[in-house]
């Protein structure tokens, strides 16, 4: 048996299948809180509190809805089996998507790919929603726009993948924190996202780095065991 | 309020939503009939005959996507708008391949359903 073959946690399945149901749930609640509101707008017979309350409400509906499409990016985690692939091609997907949401819009994006690429075994969806998360994270940091430099490099037994911004960065106290459920700096973030990504790189045998300095950025890294060819592509 | 009345039959098992939902199609001067028990969904099309039907995925005991392909063996003419609370690909092709018109993820503003119409029933007559 390969020694870096993979198995799927059933805490991660788990994890993965029940954010699933919720946001499920939640979508269903948001719509009827937020239809609700809309009507309230749409009378003929217009008031200027009714408007304001309205207004809020659906305002603080549409906060909810984007928190629930975070947390929706690490639902259906579940690839059926482990696949030999260059990280760099899972980047490009993450990439692709961070620019079809428009993330990308105000931040200058510098590539910097390892020129031999190594292959990584991988649950495909999985690193992709950690990429995901890390883009979204870096640029977060980054309201007022930056550079997002993504780069990945490897040694004899790994592959590292790293995503440096020039954003406001981690103040030194909630560095240890920023793996904890439901830790968060972010207005409206559900404290999620790094404590999925940490759970998912446990599964691949990986590991995350983390590099601060307030005021002129953060660079997070990703450290992913390299694997070799075994039948049909699979590990 | 709408130019041309329609009936349109919404299927939902959340019954809040199909109340919402129906409120709103209704200040629109349509006809709307709710149903919120998937098993008694086929009886209520037969019986409304409606232009239009908005249709959730996930239901308890019978699922949106087989409640399609019945209300499509029915009549293939009416269109059929899935609703799912779960933005979903796989669900996504395989309502598109039984012959589901439009696809909306909740939470979506009202104005969509109003463009649902718009682009299924007014634009085609």
């Amino acid at each position: 048996m390969n020694r870096y073959a993979l198995k799927q946690p059933k805490e991660l399945l788990f994890i993965t299948d029940f954010l699933s149901h919720m946001a499920h749930y939640m979508n269903n609640r948001i719509e009827v809180i937020s239809g609700w509101a809309q009507l309230l707008l749409n009378l003929k017979e217009q008031n200027e509190k009714v408007n304001k309350y309205a207004g809020a409400i659906m305002d603080q509906s549409q906060q909810m809805a984007r928190t629930v499409e975070a947390i929706r990016r690490f639902t259906h985690l579940d690839s059926p089996h482990p696949e030999l692939t260059p990280p760099e091609m899972i980047l490009q997907e993450a990439i692709s998507f961070a620019r079809r949401e428009g993330w990308l819009d105000k931040i200058k994006l510098i590539q910097g790919l390892a020129s031999k690429q190594s292959e990584v075994c991988a649950f495909r969806k999985q690193l992709q929603a950690v990429f995901v998360e890390l883009i979204c994270n870096a640029v977060a940091a980054m309201p007022q726009g930056g550079t997002l430099t993504i780069s990945t490099s490897a040694s004899r037994d790994t592959v590292r993948i790293a995503f440096a911004d020039t954003g406001v960065g981690i103040a030194d106290a909630d560095r240890k924190k920023v793996f904890d459920p439901f830790f968060g700096t972010k207005t409206g973030a559900f404290g999620l996202g790094l404590f999925m990504v940490s759970l998912i790189l446990d599964a691949h045998n990986g590991s995350i780095r983390v590099k601060s300095t307030p005021g002129s950025g953060t660079e997070m890294a990703v450290i992913l065991p390299k694997s070799r060819r075994m039948r049909k592509g699979r590990c | 309020m709408a130019e041309k009345k329609f009936t349109i039959v919404m299927i939902d098992d959340e019954v809040e939503l199909c109340n919402m939902v129906s409120e709103f199609l209704s200040m629109e001067g349509h006809n709307v009939v709710c149903v919120n028990k998937p098993e008694e969904a086929m009886e209520a099309v037969r019986r409304a005959r409606p232009d239009m039907v908005f249709l959730d995925i996930l239901m308890p005991k019978i699922s949106g996507l087989e409640l399609l392909s019945q209300i499509k063996a029915f009549n293939k003419e009416i269109p059929v708008v899935m609703i799912s609370a779960l933005r979903d690909n796989s669900n996504y092709q395989e309502a598109l391949d039984k012959g589901a018109a439009d696809f909306l993820s909740k939470p979506f503003p009202l104005e969509q359903l109003k463009i649902c119409i718009l682009k299924h029933l007014v634009r085609k007559e």
